[in-house]
C-alpha cells in the first residue's frame, strides 16, 4: 500500500485531515501533527506520486508552511522518511531508502500505531550502538527469529515494519466535523485589514476542507465579539448561489466589515460555514441549461456503452459511393476536393482530385450498405428510364476485378411499385445491382 | 340566431379565432401539406408515421424538414435500416451534415427503444427520423416515446415499409407514399384521407438527369 506521509511539524487539529480527502478517501490523522494518505489506486489520478506530493504540500502549506511528506511502502516508513528524508519517495523495494540513516529513525517508524514504549526502542538502539551497528542497513541483514529472542513480540514488530511487513490499512474517513473556526486576539483589534488578515488564514483551512469533503458553502455567519459591554456583531454572507469561491467570500465579508462600526474593538470571532451539497449539473428551472457539446459528449458515452453506433458523416474522396463516407463520432470536417496543382521538372502537373464530380452528380436519399444482386425477373419488372448510363465509375484496368464490382454503369429505375431506384450494370460481369433509393 | 348572443352567455368571455394559437409543428417545406395541416407542418412533441416502400418519397418528405431546421441552427438525427442516408445527397440538398446526428439500427429492439429515448432526452434534437421495415414497438413503448416527445418538444417521424392495418391514434400524423401521390391518412382536426400529388419528390432529380449536356432521358 503506498502511503503518503506529511508531518506538519506542528500540533494541527484532527478535522485538518478532511482536506486531503481530495487526494484519496483513505486519509487518516494521527496525534498532534501526521496525516497519512493511502495513494495506492488515486495516484494515477494526478498524474503520479510526484505530483501527488506535490499536491499534498500545496494543501498542506494552507495549515503550515514548514510541512514534509514522504511517500513509501507502509504508513511506518512513509513517517520516518517524512522525518528523516524529507519529500522522498521510495522505490518499490523500500530498504535502499534506509541507507545512511541513523538508528534513531527507528523512533519514527511508527505509522498509524506509534510504539508502546519508547524506552524499548531506547534499549535497541543501545544495543545495536554497542554491537557497532551505527545505520539502518546493518539491521536489515537479522532474521525475524534473532528479534524476537531478544525483545519478544516488539522485536518482531519491529523487523516486520522494516521489511514492509507490518500491514496497517488506513480506513476511509467519514468527515463530520463542523466547518467552525475560532479567532482570538489578545490586543483587541478595530481595524478591517489587520481583521482580514487573520479572517483569511482561518478561512483558507475552512474552504480547504470544503473542498476535501466535496461541499459549497451555503452562508458565512460571523460573530463578532466586542472588547467592552458584552457587545455582538452578526455579519452574514450569503452569495447567491452556493459555491466555494474563497475569494468571492473574502470581497463580500470586507465589504461588510467596512459597513459596520468597529469602534468599539474585536476580541474574538466566531466563524461558522453552513454547506450544502456539491451539485455537478442542476438542471433548475431558473438556471441555463447545459451545453450542447456536454449533452452530445453524454449520448457518445451512452451509446459507445450500448455498443451502438453513432456519429456524424464524414465525406472521403472515393468515387464508389459506399465508400464514400463513413461515421465519425467527431464533428466532421468540412470537406471540398480540389485538384492538386504541383511542379514537376519545371512542367506543371495536375493531380484530379478524387470525387470532386460528386458534388454535382445525381445521388439517392437512401443507399444500400451493400449492392444487391436482381434477378432476371427483377430486371424484367423494372422500367429502366435511360437507354445511356447516367454514370460511369471505372476502376484503373490493371486493378479489374469480379469482386469488387468497381466498374459499374448507373441506371434510373422504375419499379412496378412506384419506387425509384438507383441500378447499377457490372461492365465486367454483365450483372445488375440494386444500389439505392430516391426515396 | 347566433347563440352568443344569448343573454346567458353575454358573461361568457369568447376568444376570437385570432387568439386561438395552433399546436406547433415543423414546416416541411412542401406548401400543400403545410397548408393543410393544423400543425403547418410536423408535429412537435407528437410521434408522426409515414409509410411507404423505399423509393416513394418518404425519406425525402423527411429531409425537406430537416432542411427547415437546420435553416434555424437546430439538430436533427437519423436513425439507420438496412438503407441508409447518402451523405452526397445530403449535401446537395443544404443539409448541414455537422448538425446530423446518424444512428446505426442496433440489432436488438429493446436497444432501438432505449436509444430514442436517450436521443428523445438529451434535447439535443428537433426532429427525429426513425426507419424501419416495420413498426417493432408496442403500444405502451409508442405512449412512453410519446410522452417524451411531448415533454422534450421534439418530432419523432417512423419510417416505415410496411402499413400498418389498424391505424394507431398514438400517431398524431400519419401520412402514406404511393406512387403518384401522398396521402394523408391521420391528422388532428383536418378531414382525412387528403391525397396530393407526389411528383414534386424527385423534381431534385429530373431537371438534373434532363440537362442539355447528358441526354440521359429516352
Amino acid at each position: 500500500m503506498r502511503t503518503l506521509c506529511l508531518n506538519f511539524r506542528s500540533p494541527q487539529e484532527s478535522s485538518s485531515a478532511e482536506a486531503f480527502l481530495v487526494l484519496s478517501p483513505r486519509v487518516h490523522y494521527r496525534y498532534p501533527q501526521w496525516i497519512f494518505i493511502d495513494i495506492e489506486s488515486t495516484s494515477h489520478f494526478f498524474g503520479g506520486e510526484a505530483s501527488s506530493l506535490q499536491k499534498a504540500l500545496e494543501i498542506a502549506k494552507i495549515f503550515s508552511d514548514s510541512t514534509t511528506a514522504a511517500i513509501a511502502n507502509t504508513p511506518a516508513a512513509a513517517e520516518m522518511f517524512a522525518n528523516w528524508r524529507p519529500f522522498y519517495i521510495s522505490p518499490e523495494k523500500e530498504s535502499e531508502g534506509f541507507r545512511g540513516l541513523s538508528l534513531d529513525a527507528l523512533k519514527d517508524l511508527q505509522g498509524l500505531e506509534v510504539w508502546k514504549k519508547a524506552s524499548a526502542v531506547d534499549h535497541m538502539i543501545e544495543v545495536f550502538h554497542s554491537l557497532g551497528i551505527h545505520t539502518l542497513e546493518g539491521i536489515l541483514n537479522f532474521r525475524i527469529t534473532s528479534l524476537r529472542e531478544r525483545w519478544g513480540e516488539f522485536g518482531a514488530l519491529l523487523w516486520n515494519r522494516l521489511h514492509s511487513q507490518d500491514n496497517q490499512v488506513i480506513s476511509p474517513l467519514a468527515a463530520g466535523d463542523p466547518l467552525v473556526g475560532y479567532l482570538y486576539f489578545d490586543d483587541p483589534v478595530g481595524h478591517v485589514p489587520l481583521l482580514m488578515n487573520s479572517l483569511q488564514l482561518q478561512l483558507q483551512t475552512l474552504f480547504a476542507r470544503l473542498r476535501g469533503v466535496g461541499r459549497f458553502a451555503l452562508r458565512l455567519e460571523l460573530v463578532l465579539h466586542c472588547e467592552y459591554s458584552d457587545k455582538t456583531q452578526l455579519l452574514q454572507i450569503e452569495p447567491v448561489s452556493p459555491n466555494r469561491d474563497l475569494d468571492l467570500f473574502l470581497d463580500l465579508l470586507e465589504k461588510k466589515l467596512h459597513q459596520i462600526n468597529l469602534e468599539n474593538p474585536i476580541r474574538d470571532i466566531e466563524i461558522s460555514i453552513y454547506d450544502v451539497p456539491e451539485k455537478v449539473q442542476q438542471m433548475d428551472f431558473f438556471e441555463t441549461r447545459d451545453r450542447d457539446s456536454d449533452r452530445w459528449r453524454r449520448l457518445i458515452s451512452f451509446a459507445q456503452q450500448a455498443d451502438c453506433h453513432m456519429g456524424f458523416f464524414q465525406l472521403q474522396a472515393s468515387l464508389l459511393p459506399e465508400k464514400s463516407f463513413q461515421l465519425i463520432t467527431d464533428w466532421p470536417r468540412d470537406f471540398t476536393p480540389k485538384n492538386l496543382v504541383e511542379w514537376s521538372e519545371e512542367a506543371l502537373q495536375i493531380k484530379h482530385a478524387h470525387g470532386k464530380s460528386l458534388a454535382s452528380s445525381p445521388r439517392p436519399s437512401l443507399l444500400l450498405s451493400e449492392p444487391r444482386i436482381l434477378n432476371g425477373r427483377e430486371i424484367q419488372n423494372l422500367k429502366i428510364l435511360s437507354s445511356f448510363p447516367s454514370e460511369r465509375i471505372e476502376a484503373e484496368w490493371w486493378k479489374r476485378r469480379d469482386k469488387d464490382s468497381s466498374n459499374r454503369d448507373y441506371y434510373f429505375a422504375l419499379s412496378a411499385e412506384g419506387q425509384v431506384l438507383w441500378i447499377f450494370k457490372d461492365r465486367v460481369n454483365s450483372k445488375f445491382y440494386l444500389h439505392g433509393y430516391f426515396d | 340566431m347566433n347563440p352568443r348572443n344569448k343573454p346567458e352567455l353575454a358573461s361568457v368571455p369568447f376568444l376570437s379565432p385570432e387568439q386561438l394559437t395552433p399546436p406547433e409543428g415543423l414546416p416541411t417545406g412542401v406548401k400543400t401539406l403545410d397548408r393543410f395541416l393544423l400543425w403547418k407542418g410536423l408535429p412537435l412533441g407528437e410521434l408522426s408515421l409515414f409509410q411507404g416502400l423505399p423509393g416513394t418519397g418518404a425519406s425525402s418528405m423527411w429531409l425537406r424538414c430537416v432542411q427547415q431546421v437546420h435553416q434555424n441552427k437546430k439538430w436533427a438525427a437519423w436513425i439507420n435500416s438496412d438503407a441508409q442516408l447518402l451523405p452526397t445527397h445530403l449535401k446537395q440538398h443544404q443539409i448541414d451534415l455537422k448538425k446530423l446526428l446518424v444512428v446505426q439500427e442496433p440489432s436488438a429492439k429493446e436497444k432501438l427503444f432505449w436509444i430514442l429515448q436517450e436521443l428523445i432526452s438529451s434535447s439535443l434534437f428537433e426532429v427525429i427520423g426513425c426507419q424501419l421495415s416495420e413498426m417493432v414497438f408496442k403500444n405502451h413503448q409508442l405512449q412512453k416515446l410519446k410522452r417524451l416527445c411531448r415533454t422534450y418538444k421534439v418530432s419523432l417521424v417512423f419510417i416505415t415499409r410496411k402499413a400498418l392495418p389498424i391505424m394507431n391514434p398514438l400517431f398524431a400524423l400519419a401520412i402514406q407514399f404511393k406512387h403518384e401521390f401522398i396521402r394523408v391518412e391521420r391528422a388532428l382536426h383536418r378531414p382525412t384521407p387528403f391525397s396530393f400529388p407526389g411528383d414534386f419528390i424527385h423534381a431534385h432529380a429530373l431537371p438534373q438527369l434532363s440537362k442539355s449536356s447528358r441526354k440521359l432521358l429516352s
